[in-house]
This record gives C-alpha cells, sequence and structure tokens, in this order.
C-alpha cells in the first residue's frame, strides 16, 4: 500500500486480436477507465505484470439507447455519456439513479459502465441496477462472440465469468416494457467487521397491468450484502400478480431479506442490515411502480432511432 | 510502452516530461511539470483536491495513468488565469469570500467548479452543490464556496451580457 | 461595533489567500531541496508481536537506495509524539509520558512504524520497503482501555503495569459530591463515549530534513507549534543537537486542527538525512495516517448530575477512561481539559472528576481541535437535559440558571471569569432558532416515519492557556521606507486566517496601513519563541504581543513626526499627532497631514544624522484562560426505518469579544461546526476487534460531510469586548467543533425519546436503540474504542 504504482508494462493495441495476443499470458490486466485497476495498483491489491489498454481500439465506442429497441453501451463508453442521456434517466432509472449518485461525481468522467461491472467490486451500485435491469454482457475471445446474463457474470468474491484474454465488449438490456419502470437506493452503513461492507443498495424493475394495477413482472436485487448483487426469485415471484400496493412490497421485502445469508456471525449488524435492506425492497419496488403508473411520455413514440 | 519522452498539452502549451507507465498525472504534473498548485490528498478518488480538467471535463489526476493523458488538453489551477495574467471570477470570487482556509482542496474546488460554469454559466445553488459534491473541505463548512461559486457565475453572466 | 477603528472589525482579504486560490502558496510536499531524497516508512501489520529479526539487506543492495535504518539506528531516548510537554512546568509532566522511539523496539499496533528507507526516488523507495523482511513473533493484543486495565491482560509497554498509562484526580475538586447528591432533589446518571474523529487534515503529513552548509539542521514541516517542536526534538530525541542548531520552516499547512501539535514523520526524517548525508523528504498516504498517529482520544464518560427542585445544580461527578492507543501522546492532556471545561462549565460547589489512561494495541490517539471539550459536552450536555427532564424545566431555562456570571470563578478555579456573554449567546440564539415553538416539552410523543426534535448545547472554552501552558508571545516588527511594514509573529496558518487578523491589529495600532502589511511567520530562525496555534490562543496572546509592538511603533512615528510638521509650520508635540491608516495628522487639525512614506523614509535615509529604521517588538504574557463561550440549537430529522439522521436546521451564537474580522470569525464557526456534524453522525473510525486493524481505511469507508450534508445555518456573532483581548477579541478557533454532537444528540432524543450513547450517531446506533429502548448493549457488539452502541 503506496503513494505510488510500481511498474508495470503498458501497451496500447488498436485491435481487438492484438489486445488479446497481448493479454494472453499471466498478469496481464486490461484497463479502460482505470479508476479501481489504478487505485488497486496503489494500495497493492492489483499487481499486474502488464496493463492492455482498450482505449485505441476501434468499435468500442458504440452507444445507443432507445426505449423501444434497448440500451446497447460499447466497452469504452464513459459513465458519464449515460449519466447524461436522456432515455437513460426516463426509462432505465434505476441505472441513471446508479450513476447519479457516484461518489465522488468525478468518476463518471473517468470511468466506463463495462468497467465498472468488470471490476466485480462487492460495494458498487451500477451492477445491482443493472441486474434489476436484465442486463446482458457480450463477451469477445479468440474464438468469438459470447453473451453472458449478468446474474452469470459474477462466479466469486473479485471473479468474473471472463476467461482471459477474453474482453467484455458491450452491455445490452432489452427495452423495458411499455408499462414497466425501474429504481435504485443505497443506504451507508459502517464497516464493522472486516468482512463487512460499508453500504447496501437495491434495486427494482417493475411491471404493471395498469387496468388492475397489478404486478405483472418484477425484478428484486440486493446489492452489497455478497460479492455480488443477488437477484431475490422467491420476493419476485411473491409480488409478481400482486396488487401493485404498499403491503405487496413489504410482503416481498420480507421475503427478500429472510432469503438472504448473513454476511458476519454477528447479530446486530445483521439486524440491521435486514432491517434496511427491507426498507430499500419495499420502497425500490413502491418508487419503480409508481413510476411505472406514470411513465407514458408522448415522446417515446418517436419512430426514429437515435445513433 | 516504457520509459518514453511523453508530451502533454497542459494550460495551452505543450510540455514534456520523461515518463514511465506507471506514473500517476498528479505526480507528473507536480513533481516534473512543476504545476504543484494541483494536490494529492487521499489518491484514491474520494476527495477530489487533485482534481484537474481533461478536455473541460473534471477528473481525478491521482487515478490517471499519466501516459493516458497526452493527448488530452489538460487544465489545472496555474491555467485559470487568462493570459494577461487576471485571476478567473472564480477566483476572485474565492478570495473576496475567504472560501479558501487552508487552501489544500481549492484547486479542486476551483477546477470542478470552474467546470460547470463553462456548462452552465446560470447554476442554481443546487447545481453548484452537486457540482463540488466530490470535492472536500475540511475547513470551510461549504458556506463561503458555494456563495463564492454563485457570485462568479453572475459575475461572469452580468459581463456578458449586452447593456441595453 | 461602531468604533472609529480603521480595520478591525473589518472584512479585510486575508494576505494569504491569493496564493491559495493562484495554486502558489507553497506547502511541504511543494518544495523540493537540491539532492533531496525520497523516504518511505515501512509499518507493522500486527498489533502486537515481537520483533524476531530484521533482515534489510536486500534492500539497501538495490540500486538508489541510500540508506536503510531500524530501531538499532535510531536515538535510544523515548519521547512522546506530543509536543505540549516542553509548554507544561515540569510537575505536570507526568501526562506526556516519553514512551516509544523514532522505530520501535517492538510492534504496538497495526500501522507502528518499523523501518525506514531513503532512496534516489519515490519508486525505488517503496519497492525497497517490500524487500525488508521481518520476522514477527505475534502477541496477545488487547484492543480496549477497559479490557486493558483487567488483570492479565497483555501488556502493551514494560514499564506500565495494568497497562495504565496515567491516573489522576482533578485538581480542582471541591466540597463533597456524594453528600450533595444525598441532598439533592433529583440526581441523574449519564455514560457515553465519542469516537476517534480523524483531524482528516488534507495534507497527509510530510517533513523533509537536512543539514546545511553551516551544519545546521533544517527541517520543513506542517507543524502547529515549530518553536515547541524544536525543543521538544533536540530535548527528547536528538540529544546532541542544541535546539539553536535547528531550523524548523512550517510554511503553509494544509488542515491542522490539532494534529500538528505532535511530531509526525520529523523523526524519521532526521534519522535518514543523517544516515544518508543528504536532504530527505518523508511523505505518507492517506491510508497511512488513518493507521496511525493522530485522532480525536476516546473517553469514556460517567457523569452524575445533582440538582435541587429549583434549578440549582448542587453536584457533578465525571469519571473518564480514555484509550490512549499504544503511545501516549496527547491523550491525558485532552481528558484533563475535557474535565476542566465539564466540571467547570456550571457554577457548581461538589465537583469530583477523576481520569484513567490506558494503553491499548490501537493507533496512537491525541488532541484535537476542542481539545476534550467536544468529547464531554457530547456526554455532559445530554446529562444536563436528563436532569433538566427530571425536574420538568426547559432546557434553556436549566442552563441559563446555572452558569457563571462574571466575578465568580472561571471553569479554571485560580482565575475570576473578567468576561461572559453566554446568557446574551442562549438568549439570542434561542430566540433565532425559535426555540419557544419547535420545543414541545419533555415528554411530547412523535409518531410517523420521520421525526422531528430539537435540542441545545452550551460551552465554554479557553482562549489561550495562560497558568497552565508557557503562555508568551513576542512579535516584532519594521517599517520600510516606503511606509509599508514587515510584522514577524508566530503562529501558524493552517487556514484559520490568524495572519489577517494579526496584520489587521498591528495596522490599526500602528497606524500604518493594512495593506502594506506584510505578515512573516513559521521560521524559528526569524520568529520568536512561541507555543505554537492551538488552543484558540492565537489572536489573544499573539494579538496582544502585537499590539504592544505596534503601540511602541506609532510612539516612535509620533515623535518622528514632529519635526515634518515643524517644516510645515507647525508645531507639535508627539501627542497631539495622531497616526492613522497610513496618515499622519494633528488631532486638533485633521486637515494638517502627510502620509507615513515620509517619516518611515527619513527615519532611514537621514544622512549626516543618526538614523534609525522604526522598530519594536513587544511580548505579552497571558495569566488567565479569558473564556469565549458559544450557545448552540440543533433541528433534527429521523427517519424511524432507517435510522438515519438528518440535520434540518442548526443556530449558534458565539461570545467572540470582538470579532477582528467577522468573515474570519464566520468561516471558523461554519467550518467548526461541519466538522462537529461530521464528528456527529458520519465519521466513524472503526477498528476490527478480532485484528486490531482500522477498518475505515479511506474516505469511502470513514465519510465527511460534503457540501451536500450542510444544513440551514445561521452563526451569530455576540459582540462586547472583553478587557484582555486585543481590542476586546476573544479566541474562537476551537468551539464551532464542540456543540454540535452535543445539541444533535439532545435533539435525536427529543425526536425519539431514546439516548444514543455513543459517536458518531450512526442509522445502526439510532435502529437500535429504538429497537431496544436504547438499554441494552447487543450479544456479539463489541467493546472496541469508538465502536459502542
Amino acid at each position: 500500500m503506496g503513494r505510488v504504482l510500481q511498474p508495470f508494462e503498458y501497451f496500447e493495441p488498436t485491435t481487438l486480436d492484438e489486445a488479446q495476443k497481448l493479454a494472453a499470458g499471466n498478469g496481464a490486466q486490461y484497463i479502460a477507465g482505470g479508476c479501481e485497476l489504478v487505485l488497486g495498483m496503489r494500495r497493492g491489491t492489483a499487481r499486474p505484470q502488464r496493463v492492455v489498454s482498450l482505449s485505441r481500439i476501434a468499435g468500442l465506442d458504440g452507444f445507443s439507447c432507445h426505449p423501444k429497441i434497448g440500451l446497447d453501451v460499447g466497452a469504452q463508453v464513459l459513465l458519464r455519456v449515460l449519466a447524461n442521456d436522456i432515455w437513460v434517466a426516463k426509462r432505465w432509472a434505476a441505472l441513471h439513479e446508479a450513476i447519479d449518485q457516484l461518489h465522488p461525481p468525478h468518476i463518471a468522467n473517468m470511468g466506463t459502465l463495462v468497467g465498472n461491472l468488470c471490476c466485480a467490486t462487492p460495494y458498487y451500485d451500477i451492477p445491482t441496477a443493472l441486474m434489476a435491469l436484465r442486463a446482458e454482457l457480450t463477451l469477445t475471445g479468440p474464438k468469438g462472440e459470447r453473451q453472458v446474463a449478468i446474474e452469470d457474470f459474477y462466479t466469486g468474491p473479485g471473479a468474473t465469468a471472463v476467461t482471459a484474454p477474453e474482453v467484455v465488449t458491450k452491455l445490452t438490456t432489452p427495452p423495458p416494457d411499455a408499462n414497466a419502470a425501474s429504481a435504485f437506493r443505497k443506504i451507508y452503513r459502517t464497516r464493522r467487521r472486516h468482512d463487512d461492507l460499508h453500504k447496501i443498495n437495491a434495486a427494482a424493475y417493475v411491471t404493471l397491468d395498469t387496468e388492475s394495477d397489478v404486478v405483472t413482472d418484477a425484478t428484486v436485487v440486493i446489492g452489497s450484502w455478497d460479492f455480488k448483487p443477488v437477484r431475490i426469485a422467491a420476493a419476485e415471484s411473491a409480488v409478481t400478480g400482486a396488487p401493485a400496493t404498499t403491503e405487496s412490497y413489504v410482503k416481498a421485502a420480507s421475503i427478500a431479506v429472510d432469503a438472504m445469508e448473513p454476511l458476519t456471525d454477528v447479530a446486530w449488524i445483521e439486524d440491521v442490515r435486514a432491517q434496511h435492506a427491507r426498507v430499500l425492497v419495499r420502497d425500490v419496488l413502491e418508487q419503480a411502480a409508481s413510476r411505472a403508473r406514470s411513465k407514458y411520455d408522448p415522446a417515446e413514440d418517436l419512430d426514429t432511432i437515435e445513433g | 510502452m516504457t520509459k518514453q519522452i511523453a508530451t502533454f498539452k497542459v494550460n495551452g502549451r505543450t510540455r514534456e516530461a520523461i515518463v514511465e507507465p506507471h506514473m500517476l498525472l498528479v505526480d507528473v504534473l507536480r513533481d516534473h511539470l512543476g504545476l504543484t498548485g494541483t494536490k494529492r490528498a487521499c489518491a484514491s478518488g474520494n476527495c477530489g483536491a487533485c482534481t484537474v480538467l481533461a478536455d473541460g471535463i473534471p477528473i481525478c489526476s491521482c487515478l490517471t495513468l499519466a501516459v493516458r493523458a497526452q493527448d488530452r488538453e489538460l487544465t489545472t489551477v496555474e491555467g485559470l488565469v487568462d493570459s494577461q495574467g487576471n485571476l478567473h471570477p472564480l477566483q476572485k470570487a474565492f478570495i473576496t469570500h475567504c472560501a479558501s482556509q487552508c487552501g489544500y482542496c481549492t484547486a479542486g474546488m476551483l477546477m470542478s467548479a470552474s467546470a460547470l460554469l463553462n456548462a452552465d454559466p446560470r447554476p442554481t445553488e443546487e447545481d453548484v452543490k452537486r457540482s463540488i459534491s466530490g470535492n472536500l473541505c475540511r475547513c470551510t463548512g461549504y458556506v463561503k464556496i458555494v456563495e463564492a461559486i454563485l457570485d462568479a457565475a453572475n459575475e461572469m453572466t452580468d459581463a456578458k451580457e449586452i447593456p441595453a | 461595533m461602531s468604533d472609529d477603528l480603521s480595520y478591525v472589525g473589518k472584512r479585510l482579504i486575508k494576505p494569504d489567500i491569493a496564493a491559495k486560490v493562484t495554486g502558489q502558496a507553497r506547502y511541504t510536499e511543494d518544495m523540493v531541496v537540491p539532492g533531496m531524497l525520497e523516504g518511505r516508512i515501512l509499518s507493522s501489520p500486527h498489533a502486537h508481536a515481537r520483533i524476531v529479526s530484521i533482515d534489510t539487506a536486500e534492500a539497501a543492495a538495490l540500486d538508489g537506495v541510500i540508506a536503510v535504518v531500524t530501531h538499532d539506528d535510531v536515538p535510544p531516548n523515548k519521547f512522546t509524539r506530543s509536543t505540549m510537554a516542553e509548554a507544561l512546568p515540569d510537575f505536570a509532566y507526568e501526562g506526556e509520558r516519553q514512551d516509544q522511539y523514532v522505530l520501535t523496539d517492538k510492534a504496538r499496533y497495526v500501522g507502528d512504524w518499523i523501518a525506514a528507507v531513503a532512496a534516489e526516488d519515490i519508486y525505488t523507495a517503496e519497492n525497497a520497503l517490500d524487500l525488508i523482511k521481518v520476522e514477527y513473533e505475534e502477541l496477545p493484543a488487547v484492543f480496549d482501555p477497559f479490557d486493558a486495565m483487567e488483570k492479565g491482560a497483555p501488556g502493551v509497554h514494560e514499564d506500565a503495569p495494568g497497562n495504565l498509562a496515567f491516573e489522576m484526580d482533578h485538581p480542582f475538586n471541591c466540597g463533597d459530591v456524594e453528600k450533595a447528591f444525598s441532598e439533592a432533589d433529583e440526581v441523574v446518571e449519564f455514560s457515553g463515549v465519542n469516537s476517534r474523529q480523524k483531524h482528516l487534515h488534507l495534507e497527509t503529513d510530510a517533513a523533509i530534513a537536512w543539514w546545511d552548509e553551516n551544519d545546521r539542521l533544517n527541517i520543513i514541516s506542517p507543524s502547529q507549534g515549530p518553536h515547541l517542536a524544536q525543543k521538544h526534538l533536540s530535548k527528547r530525541i536528538f540529544t546532541d543537537i542544541k535546539d539553536g542548531d535547528i531550523r524548523w520552516i512550517s510554511p503553509a499547512i494544509g488542515g491542522g486542527f490539532g494534529a500538528r501539535l505532535a511530531l509526525g514523520v520529523e523523526p524519521i526524517a532526521v534519522v535518514l538525512a543523517r544516515r544518508a548525508k543528504r536532504p530527505v523528504r518523508v511523505t505518507t498516504t492517506r491510508e497511512e495516517d488513518f493507521f496511525g498517529y493522530s485522532s480525536r482520544t476516546d473517553q469514556h464518560q460517567t457523569i452524575r448530575m445533582g440538582a435541587m427542585k429549583d434549578g440549582t445544580i448542587v453536584g457533578i461527578e465525571q469519571q473518564i477512561v480514555s484509550d490512549a492507543g499504544a503511545y501516549l501522546s496527547h491523550s491525558a492532556t485532552t481528558s484533563i481539559v475535557n474535565m476542566q471545561k465539564t466540571l467547570g462549565l456550571f457554577r457548581c460547589d461538589n465537583v469530583h472528576g477523576h481520569i484513567k489512561v490506558a494503553y491499548t494495541n490501537t493507533p496512537v490517539t491525541a488532541g484535537f481541535r476542542g481539545y476534550g471539550n467536544a468529547e464531554g459536552a457530547f456526554v455532559v450536555q445530554q446529562t444536563v437535559d436528563k436532569l433538566a427532564e427530571k425536574l420538568g424545566i426547559d432546557p434553556v431555562e436549566f442552563r441559563l440558571r446555572n452558569i457563571r456570571k462574571e466575578g465568580e470563578q472561571s471553569f479554571f478555579i485560580p482565575c475570576e471569569l473578567e468576561h461572559t456573554r453566554l446568557k446574551e449567546c442562549i438568549e439570542i440564539a434561542s430566540e433565532r432558532f425559535d426555540w419557544k415553538t419547535k420545543w414541545c416539552g419533555w415528554g411530547a410523543a412523535k409518531t410517523g416515519r420521520h421525526r422531528r426534535g430539537v435540542g441545545m448545547s452550551i460551552l465554554n472554552h479557553a482562549s489561550g492557556a495562560g497558568g497552565f501552558l508557557l503562555e508568551h508571545s513576542s512579535a516584532a516588527m519594521k517599517v520600510m521606507p516606503d511606509g509599508s511594514a514587515n510584522l514577524i509573529v508566530s503562529p501558524c496558518e493552517m487556514g484559520q486566517g490568524i495572519l489577517g487578523a494579526l496584520a489587521q491589529i498591528a495596522a490599526e495600532a500602528s497606524g500604518l496601513r493594512y495593506e502594506q502589511m506584510r505578515v512573516f511567520t513559521g521560521d524559528t530562525d526569524v520568529t520568536m519563541f512561541d507555543i505554537g496555534s492551538h488552543a484558540s490562543r492565537s489572536t489573544l496572546v499573539i494579538g496582544n504581543a502585537v499590539v504592544a509592538a505596534a503601540q511602541k511603533i506609532k510612539a516612535q512615528i509620533q515623535e518622528l513626526s514632529v519635526p515634518h510638521f515643524e517644516e510645515r509650520q507647525v508645531r507639535a508635540k508627539p501627542e497631539d499627532i495622531e497616526v492613522q491608516a497610513g496618515e499622519v495628522f494633528l488631532t486638533s487639525n485633521p486637515d494638517m497631514r502627510f502620509d507615513v512614506e515620509e517619516v518611515a523614509h527619513a527615519a532611514v535615509y537621514n544622512f549626516g544624522a543618526d538614523g534609525a529604521q522604526i522598530n519594536a517588538t513587544g511580548s505579552y504574557l497571558s495569566t488567565s484562560h479569558h473564556p469565549n463561550h458559544q450557545a448552540a440549537f440543533a433541528e433534527v430529522e429521523v427517519d424511524t426505518e432507517t435510522g438515519a439522521v438528518s440535520v434540518v436546521k442548526y443556530v449558534v451564537a458565539h461570545d467572540i469579544g470582538r470579532a477582528i474580522n467577522p468573515q474570519l470569525v464566520e468561516g471558523q464557526m461554519e467550518g467548526g461546526a461541519i466538522q462537529g456534524l461530521g464528528f456527529a453522525l458520519t465519521e466513524d473510525f472503526v477498528i476490527d476487534p478480532d485484528t486490531g486493524r482500522v477498518l475505515s481505511d479511506s474516505l469511502l469507508t470513514y465519510r465527511l460531510p460534503t457540501v451536500m450534508d450542510v444544513p440551514e445555518m445561521e452563526n451569530i456573532l455576540v459582540e462586547d469586548p472583553s478587557p484582555a483581548g486585543p481590542y476586546g477579541a476573544k479566541g474562537v478557533g476551537e468551539a464551532g467543533v464542540v456543540n454540535p454532537a452535543a445539541a444533535i444528540a439532545n435533539a435525536v432524543y427529543d425526536a425519539i425519546g431514546v439516548r444514543i450513547a455513543s459517536l458518531p450517531i450512526t442509522p445502526e446506533k439510532v435502529l437500535h436503540a429504538l429497537s431496544s429502548g436504547g438499554r441494552h448493549m447487543p450479544e456479539g457488539s463489541s467493546r472496541v474504542s469508538g465502536q459502542y452502541l
């Protein structure tokens, strides 16, 4: 844990092939925005011998977002691009909220969305939001591309489904249902044990039958609890088919919390965490449903696709 | 890429320095280019003291590898004064409002605020607060900083307005 | 205030600010000395371990490494980080145990210094640290002061049985508290503890040391008291060096808040510079700052207080157990000051206080702005409210009945309270806060998810510790031939604006222009002895020395002006002449005037006559504490579902005597309030109860207030000149940080009906208090410092 970084080799290839050749050996690491990697190298948690930049590779900076088509974000797209996008704010509200609350806001100017996911840092917010939005990642390796759902992306503490020298080239999410919306929230906590985390977050995606005001589809995710955000199937099925009322959300929240494994073996810490999770899950469901109810925006009927 | 003569565009000038890939932008600015106005306080991207502008956008120079900043237009606190050496309206307002105590956060505050005013000449108080929400100050309690930025914004828009 | 003053009381621009907004101000890390090496320190990964062996061969052999040092290479003298020992009389010394080496013989906390390296560049220095091989034998460790004092606890220091670092009774104990309590109508007890708030000066610790061509030791570091540091370093550590052989430069300081009253990395820089025979700059990281040697001392306090039905307090007792961490720095002295302020705030004839300070295997605690007062206020102000509730008296009224009046004894017993406007502070602030409307009475039931509450707190604080510390200061002034002046003083400018305040005082008292006043400070070769900037002392103590010097300057100008009036065909005696704002004029005929430059120039360039530059020195010895006071009111909103507390409104009135520069005073109050808000709500220093490692080691996990956390605030200056201060000014530097946590805690109680007994008031503590009624400590909760529920 020093003031400076120890030396490494650094490359800025211009093609994906070249990048993958350079990253093929052990001890190589890709760098996109670099926020987490540079910090990790200074704090000594990352010691790559070789750092391969994605910044000069053409075709990784694609970004498109349309409520009828979906979200498509290339590996080099900075978080600020999403933060400033009106459709992300309107129809991918959970994602917008997660980015908007980044501290400090400078991180959005430096970090990429894909890079944020690839860090696999347990207390990050954006993965929670994207899991609620059912994102999918495209991994490109020497043998071609493959799609991995975000639920399957995190394989262990700090580990992802990426097998070297694969590159996560983009992230996509389907367009939200016409009667659906999402929400994200977090609460800062105090880290009280070495296995504890300093916050907890949650996100939800809710589709309503606007006629009957019944939830027809939902995703419920709690993050900063385990090493990765967790989708709570039991809570999702509890709320699906239920009337869009606070009672339903409270019930779903209870079920969600019951389904979570404790993070520490200290009862009172877990009690508080459970209470926070309960409030967060209820609130994100409520907020998402409320947005779903009021979301109709004539601008969405535009036929044109941006970008 | 190992040791190299790197070229930086800083404050409107082109500067060269011998740089290795593992060197941080904050250290290269301070130790190699003599621009010590940029401060290093947490080196983790949490406090904003090392904020500089890259192509007009605030970034943390402590989380940026110097070699990767070569093709960007960098602005540091030393570049806020105009070519005649006149202080930026933000700097003047920080002086009159006494918005700097120990001064360690000041450069970062000024850079974040200048990016805001470049993008939005008529910010609300909320906009101002958000723009510096990633810049920690341990001395002032932020009150006079917010006042100074709002004052500078007025000053700058007044100056631009064409008299009737 | 409406006196006929040119500069005092005005919002003038402080002299150091222009350099700060242009990035030109030079801090320690901005300095480069030719040939300078980079020094870095290796610290212990274990909380308690014997060092079996250290192998430095590989590190020393690394290309570019010039020196590697371990315990064997440092002076065999023990010292304490606190430099205050040198400002205390010998009999008061025990509170400053000399108990550590520059590099340790045994690891006593995670972060203890084991070895250090100096190399040609920092990359090599850090690489070398990795190559030092240390074999440790881990020892059982203790992380809690109560556990540490238990029989059979692991010993942190061989010569401190029972891990007791310090113990004393309050020197001003009086009366019989037990008897008072038995006779009182109501007695309440409250226990609480503050957290180890980090100073979090944004500038991390650094120092440069070298021997110059005259074989003198030069040190550059952000010291708050370089004269004391100079003495301490030479007397305690490097006993072969005389204090005069050290030139200590304290440049612009990136925040102090008390941290820089203790030695930081300077001794290591000296050891490395001596070994390397080159200048060495030692730097640290933010993480090392968190692991290291500066935080508020956590003081576990139990306070009992008794009163009669009419609201008269008849007895107060305070028991303090403080955690020094692995070495005793300021933790004993801050505990003493806590007792002094806490037990002295109210008029009371029966007072008892007792302190114990224990060693633990945790980072070293120290003195922080407020110096014990903020620690005490959190507990005593809640005790006061508890007692007021039992008596059914409005907390404002209860405090008004018991505060000390002028002419009564001061909290610092040997002195009379010569000046207080605390009553006015309470009245004005409660009025502006609208206490009468907002406070719904004791036990008012509040319901709903979001509940509002109001609370208050009051304080007295010193303006310098006259009679307790070595409270004398000196100032020198010389007038340049152009009528400008150089003022040489010894405060440390950490941002508080003291250079501006002193320049305003100097200009006012001398009659010279403020705009032409240059202030020099922070160089022990130039400035005169002074114990540094702390204890809210600089404006009053140094300010009075400046007045003394400036008045002599004025007298000289008056004297020297006589012939200049004669040249104008006017006969004047010196006492007929006034000097103001750079102009000399006749009191009886103000139109007869000329610029002071004429006199200043003639004083130097007077060929043939016996010329002398206008110059003077002045000194001041403070013999009392000259208390300043403050009353604060807070309104909070508690989210009972998440436990989150937010401050809605905060109103403060401060008994400043007179504001030399109201803008600078506001800056101190606003900054102090937000620091206090962090102390109250978010700044949580957490030590892992299993390993003793600091878990809050970054600004992600240790959260400072941001601009988004600033509530609606009102800072009111209650101005009425005090007899002791320069132009009536009293101190203000520390007071702001004292009240917030106490007022907020009382407001939280008003909102939810449960008292929070430890700082910070985090969501988890509030939730737990709500579910348990605040009565028991939950199973498995830690007793490690700062983690009490």
